[in-house]
């Protein structure tokens, strides 16, 4: 387990000399070593190719130069690719010629210094459920091996709590950044539609991916953030917008902020776990402790943006997948055909009207964000669920039990953080949502309420990490 | 447009793919739920005149 725990502190002791960046990478490798073949948190190591890194950052930083995510140890979901070798997206379908190279996130990552230890696990093509029959880890929980981390950045969220990486890089078409980061207790920010160049990532939904950093705490997704952010030419979705300085905004203040809580209970009903209500209570006495004025608010469109998303997201990645469809149809992943299967439910005109749909959802929450400025609501109404019955969540009742895929249909930047455990110890998070664009404030609401919590800081016992699967 | 015995297995014919009986049924179960709630997306009022949210340029 690399000491310290967050990215924000590991940079402090790499420039105070209390650390290196090859022990920081020594101590994640060791920590892979021990427990990836109980977690499944890789699809593929590079532990040569990070101390050589490691050792170049060191020599960076006693020259005084670098940044805070220089000689950082970090995890890539392999949808994204990275010049170390193929990207799978966790399926035997994917052709391994495409993708060489960075993508624009990855070459981002590497020129700031980090040390990319490794591509970790999703569910195929970052939608479904893990598949036994497929050769590919089956991701557990390090908070309970018997659980899901959630998905589809699996490893990203397992790997953090376990020590394997101080953080990395995820992937949210539906939730699958947030929901991941919730279950396994860290944070995990999808930023706004367009902020992070989506290039080099295999697609999923072509109007809904969005790439985000996943790790402790919000101070660490902002230095993240600050290195992922910016236009870039080679996704069309990229929006040429200024980058500001994440970290400086984040002052532990929300005096002047005005924050609408919705909880959804309305929306899980029966299935919310009994210990989330009160912790999402605490969550809001904490943010307004920090200042801010919390009114309850109910946001619009609920399940239309769902739906939107659903619709959406199946649509596009059919597309994408139709030519393998028709040839390879049982090569794909159980849970991989039976959720772009509900594609063939819609038609062209369903899908233009979803898109129509979605643009009213975003005008009626931007008259929603004329009155406050972050909207809060919980991440999932349960905890992590047990992997003998993961298949289960792609019911109805159970995927509405996870409240994240409005946000994808709308496109505004939102951060899962942990908001504490239920009553098995398995860890629950809140979401802060904010305006397109306006990343900052939706950092500075949650390391504000991290400033008052330590729901991020916690770390499985190792030993719930088995050593073998 | 009259309505098919077995929408899904047009559906499925027209795209040409080839998933056993079993995953047949799930499709089948979901069928109903799934096109009830792309009805309500028509049912949206303010979506009547509103542009679709469709990204082109002349540009490739």
């Amino acid at each position: 387990m690399p000491d310290p725990l967050t990215i924000a502190d590991a940079a402090d002791a790499l420039r105070d000399g209390s650390t290196t960046s090859v022990a920081l990478t020594t101590a994640a490798i060791e920590a892979a070593d021990a427990g990836d073949a109980g977690l499944g948190v890789f699809i593929s190591r590079f532990a040569d190719q990070a101390l050589e890194a490691a050792a170049d950052a060191d020599r960076r930083i006693a020259a005084g130069a670098g940044t805070p995510l220089t000689g950082i140890p970090l995890g890539i979901k392999d949808i994204i690719t990275t010049a170390e070798g193929p990207t799978t997206a966790q399926s035997v379908v994917l052709d391994r010629a495409w993708g060489q190279g960075d993508a624009p996130v990855a070459a981002r990552l590497r020129a700031a210094g980090a040390v990319i230890v490794g591509k970790t696990s999703t569910m195929e093509f970052a939608i479904g459920t893990p598949d036994p029959e497929k050769p590919f880890p089956i991701p557990r929980n390090p908070w309970d091996p018997a659980t899901w981390p959630g998905g589809s950045s699996s490893g990203t969220g397992a790997g953090v709590p376990a020590g394997m990486f101080l953080g990395g890089l995820g992937t949210d078409t539906g939730g699958s950044i947030r929901m991941p980061a919730a279950y396994c207790g860290i944070s995990g920010l999808m930023p706004t539609f367009g902020r992070v160049p989506k290039s080099g990532c295999v697609p999923l939904g072509y109007s809904l991916d969005h790439i985000g950093p996943m790790a402790r705490s919000a101070r660490d997704c902002a230095l993240m953030l600050a290195v992922l952010a910016g236009y870039d030419a080679s996704d069309a979705c990229a929006v040429d917008e200024p980058v500001p300085d994440y970290a400086a905004a984040l002052d532990g203040s929300l005096a002047g902020v005005r924050i609408g809580y919705d909880r959804l209970a309305r929306v899980s009903g029966a299935l919310e776990d009994p210990a989330l209500p009160g912790l999402f209570d605490a969550t809001l006495a904490a943010l307004a402790a920090a200042g801010a004025e919390v009114v309850e608010v109910e946001l619009p469109y609920y399940a239309e943006m769902v739906t939107a998303d659903m619709v959406t997201m199946v649509a596009e990645a059919f597309a994408y997948h139709a030519p393998d469809f028709e040839t390879r149809w049982t090569d794909f992943a159980a849970g991989t055909r039976r959720m772009l299967g509900s594609a063939l439910y819609y038609s062209a005109a369903d899908y233009v009207q979803a898109q129509r749909v979605r643009r009213v959802g975003q005008k009626a929450l931007a008259r929603l964000y004329e009155d406050v400025d972050l909207v809060v609501t919980p991440t999932a109404a349960t905890g992590a669920p047990d992997l003998s019955e993961v298949d289960d969540l792609l019911t109805p009742e159970r995927m509405a039990t996870i409240f994240t895929g409005y946000w994808d249909s709308v496109g505004n930047p939102v951060i899962s953080v942990p908001m504490g455990f239920t009553a098995a110890g398995l860890p629950l998070g809140v979401q802060l949502a904010g305006r397109p664009f306006e990343e900052a404030l939706v950092l500075r609401g949650a390391d504000a309420y991290q400033r008052r919590t330590d729901w991020h800081l916690r770390t499985p016992a190792p030993t719930s990490v088995p050593a073998t699967a | 447009m009259s309505e098919t015995p077995d929408p899904v297995a047009t559906l499925v014919a027209l795209a040409e793919v080839s998933p056993p009986e079993a995953e047949m049924a799930a499709l089948r179960d979901g069928y109903a739920a799934q096109r009830a709630a792309v009805r309500a997306l028509y049912a949206v009022a303010e979506a009547r005149y509103e542009e679709p949210a469709l990204i082109f340029s002349a540009r490739p």
